[in-house]
C-alpha cells in the first residue's frame, strides 16, 4: 500500500493523467452507445441492423471494444515510466531510499490500479446497455459470457506489463513509442509471415495477447463462429507476462541508473 | 582562520569527552577497494574509505576525479565494477538510504508537481518527514513558492529544494554533492551557513566539491581524489600542508642548491623559477638558516618566508602526483 501510494502520489496533480483518463472513460463508453444505431448496408435493398446489447454476448462485445481504448493507457504507462528516467527520478527514488524491487512492484501495483478500474468500467458499460438496448434480462443465461471480463483483465495487464517493459529497456519516450510500433507492426508480423515455420507465429506474444479477445464481427455478421479461447492461450499470455515481469527486474538490478 | 581552528579542536575535544560514555566510534560509512570502470574508462580506483560517525567530510578533487561516481555507488544508483561498500556497519540496503539525506549532481523532481507534493513523494519514501515540510522549505526560503510547480523554478531554486529534501526526514547522515552549484553569492553563504548548523549538532557530512573554500569552511576531514584514484584522506590540516615555505636566491644558484642540501633543518628543498624553495622542520627559523648560509661564506640575495594557503597546498598534492605519474606508467 506504501508504494502504491507513492505511485498515486505520481500522478494525482499530473494533467495528462487526467486527460487520458478522463478520454478514457468518456470515449469507451460513449463509442460503445454510439454501437445503437449501427447499420450496415448490404447492397441496394437490404440493411442489417446489428444489435451489440444482446446477453450474453454483450460481455463479449464490450471487452473487444475496449481493448482497443487499451492502447491509450498503454501510451499513458510509456509516457510515465520514461518520464521517470527523463526527469531522473527513477534514480532520486532509490537514492532517497527505495529499492529496486520496490521500484518495480510500485509500478505493476499501479498497472494493477489501472486494469482494475478499467474492467469494472468494462462491467459497468456492458451491463449497463445490456440492460437499456438488449433484449431483455434473463438471470439464466445473462452471465454465460461473463468470463469475458476476466479475459479483459488479463489482455489489459499483460499489454499495460508490456509497456512498462519496453519503457525501462529504452528509457527514451519517443523512441519507446517507435519501438513498439516497429514491433507490433514489423517485426512480428515478419515473424510470424516470413521467418517462423508455419503456425509458429500464433505464438508470438502480441498475437497471443489480441486472442485473449477473439474478433465477435464474424460471428455477428453470420460469416462464421467465434472460436473460443483455449487454456492455452491463457496460459502462454500469463507466460510471457512472468517473463516480462522477470526481465524488468533483471535489467533493474543489473544496470546503472 | 586561528579561531575556526581553535573552534574545531574544541570541537574534537568535546566528542572526544562524550566518547567516554560510548566506547568506540561508530563506523558510518566504509569503503573497501571500491573501483568502477565505464568501458575503457576507469572512472574510480581501489578506493578505500572510513567515515566515523559526528565527522564531517570533504571529497575534493577536480571534475571528473570520481567523486559523484563515488556516492553513486555508495548510493545504490550504480554497480561497482569491484569492491564493496557498508552502511551503518552493515550490508547497504534501501532501508540504510532512507538514514541518509541526498544531495547528488543536479536536483531530481516531478516538475509538474509542487515543491510541497515533490517533498511529500520524499517524505513517503523516507517514511517520515511529512511534518517538516513547512520547516525545510522555510529554511531554504521556498515556503512563498512551496504551491508552485517546480517547472517555474531556477536553477538556483531548485538546488534549495534539493538541499530542503536532503534535510526533510532530519537524516543522520547528510551527503551533498556540489550543494552550492548554480546559487548566487547570497543563496552560497546561506547554504553553507545550513550546513555548519547541521555539522554542529553532531551529524555526519559527506561533502563533494572542487571547491576548496567550499570544503575547508565546512569539513573537518578531507579526501583528495584525482582520476580515480586516492590521493590522500585524513584530517584536514594534516593532509593539506601549509608548513612555511622559505624562498632563497643567490647568483650562482647551482652552487646554492649543492651547498642547501647539506644545510641544517632542510626538509624538502625544490628549484622553482630562479629561486630554492626549502620547506623547514619544525622550529627552524629563517634568520637561523640566514646565518648558516653566512657562515659558509654565501650572501643571499633573496630571503622570503611563505605560508601556503590550503589552496596551495591542494594544488602541491595535485601537483606531486603529476610529477610522480610519468614514473608509474
Amino acid at each position: 500500500m506504501r508504494l502504491l501510494s507513492i505511485e498515486l502520489r505520481k500522478i494525482v496533480w499530473y494533467r495528462a493523467f487526467w486527460i487520458s483518463a478522463l478520454a478514457y472513460l468518456v470515449l469507451m463508453p460513449l463509442l460503445f452507445i454510439s454501437m445503437a444505431n449501427f447499420k450496415i448496408e448490404v447492397g441496394a435493398k437490404t440493411s442489417i441492423g446489428l444489435n451489440f446489447y444482446l446477453f450474453p454476448d454483450v460481455w463479449h462485445h464490450a471487452a473487444y471494444m475496449a481493448s482497443w481504448f487499451n492502447l491509450l493507457l498503454y501510451f499513458f504507462v510509456i509516457l510515465l515510466v520514461t518520464n521517470e528516467f527523463q526527469f531522473r527520478t527513477l534514480r532520486q527514488n532509490i537514492i532517497d531510499g527505495l529499492s529496486r524491487s520496490e521500484v518495480l512492484i510500485g509500478k505493476l501495483l499501479l498497472l494493477l490500479l489501472f486494469t482494475l478500474v478499467s474492467t469494472l468500467l468494462v462491467a459497468v458499460v456492458a451491463f449497463g446497455c445490456g440492460l437499456a438496448y438488449g433484449n431483455g434480462f434473463d438471470p439464466a443465461t445473462a452471465f454465460d459470457k461473463i468470463n469475458y471480463l476476466a479475459l479483459f483483465f488479463l489482455q489489459c495487464y499483460a499489454t499495460l506489463i508490456f509497456a512498462l517493459f519496453l519503457s525501462l529497456l529504452v528509457q527514451k519516450q519517443g523512441l519507446t513509442i517507435i519501438v513498439y510500433l516497429f514491433y507490433s507492426l514489423v517485426i512480428e508480423p515478419v515473424l510470424h509471415y516470413r521467418i517462423l515455420p508455419q503456425g509458429w507465429g500464433e505464438y508470438l506474444p502480441m498475437k497471443i495477447i489480441s486472442e485473449l479477445i477473439p474478433n465477435p464481427l464474424p460471428a455477428l455478421l453470420g460469416l462464421g463462429v467465434t472460436r473460443t479461447v483455449e487454456l492455452q492461450t491463457i496460459l502462454i499470455a500469463l507466460g510471457y507476462m512472468v517473463l516480462m515481469v522477470v526481465a524488468s527486474w533483471g535489467w533493474l538490478h543489473w544496470r546503472d541508473l | 582562520m586561528g579561531f575556526r581552528a581553535q573552534a574545531c579542536l574544541c570541537f574534537i575535544w568535546f566528542r572526544s569527552c562524550a566518547q567516554v560514555t560510548i566506547p568506540r566510534m561508530s563506523s558510518i560509512l566504509e569503503i573497501f577497494s571500491l573501483s568502477k570502470r565505464y568501458g575503457r574508462l576507469q572512472a574510480l580506483q581501489d578506493l578505500n574509505l572510513q567515515i566515523e560517525s559526528g565527522t564531517t567530510w570533504g571529497i575534493l578533487g577536480p571534475n571528473g576525479s570520481g567523486k559523484t561516481t563515488t556516492l553513486g555507488i555508495v548510493l545504490g544508483v550504480l554497480k561497482p565494477t569491484t569492491g564493496e561498500y557498508l552502511w551503518f556497519g552493515t550490508k547497504p540496503t534501501a532501508q540504510a538510504r532512507r538514514r541518509v539525506g541526498t544531495l547528488l549532481e543536479t536536483p531530481n523532481f516531478y516538475t509538474y508537481l509542487s515543491a510541497q507534493r515533490n517533498l511529500e513523494i520524499v517524505a513517503a519514501i523516507k517514511g517520515h518527514g511529512q511534518e517538516r515540510i513547512a520547516e525545510v522549505l522555510d529554511l531554504v526560503e521556498l515556503a512563498k513558492r512551496a504551491k508552485d510547480p517546480i517547472s517555474g523554478y531556477s536553477l538556483g531554486m531548485r538546488q534549495r529544494l534539493a538541499v530542503a529534501s536532503a534535510l526533510l526526514s532530519d537524516p543522520e547522515v547528510l551527503i551533498l554533492d556540489e550543494p552550492t552549484n548554480g546559487l548566487d553569492p547570497q543563496g552560497i553563504a546561506d547554504v553553507r551557513e545550513v550546513i555548519k548548523k547541521t555539522a554542529q549538532t553532531g551529524k555526519t557530512i559527506i561533502m563533494a566539491s572542487h571547491i576548496l573554500d567550499e570544503v575547508e569552511k565546512v569539513c573537518s576531514h578531507v579526501a583528495v581524489l584525482k582520476q580515480g584514484r586516492r590521493l590522500a584522506a585524513g584530517p584536514l590540516e594534516s593532509v593539506l600542508s601549509t608548513a612555511p615555505r622559505l624562498k632563497i636566491a643567490s647568483d650562482d644558484l647551482a652552487a646554492l642548491q649543492t651547498l642547501a642540501s647539506q644545510c641544517p633543518g632542510v626538509q624538502e628543498l625544490t628549484q622553482q623559477a630562479g629561486r630554492l624553495e626549502l620547506i623547514l622542520e619544525s622550529g627552524q627559523e629563517p634568520a637561523q638558516i640566514n646565518r648558516w648560509f653566512m657562515e659558509q661564506g654565501v650572501a643571499l640575495s633573496h630571503l622570503s618566508l611563505e605560508k601556503p594557503s590550503l589552496e596551495s597546498g591542494f594544488l602541491n598534492l595535485i601537483r606531486e602526483e603529476d610529477a610522480h605519474a610519468p614514473a608509474q606508467h
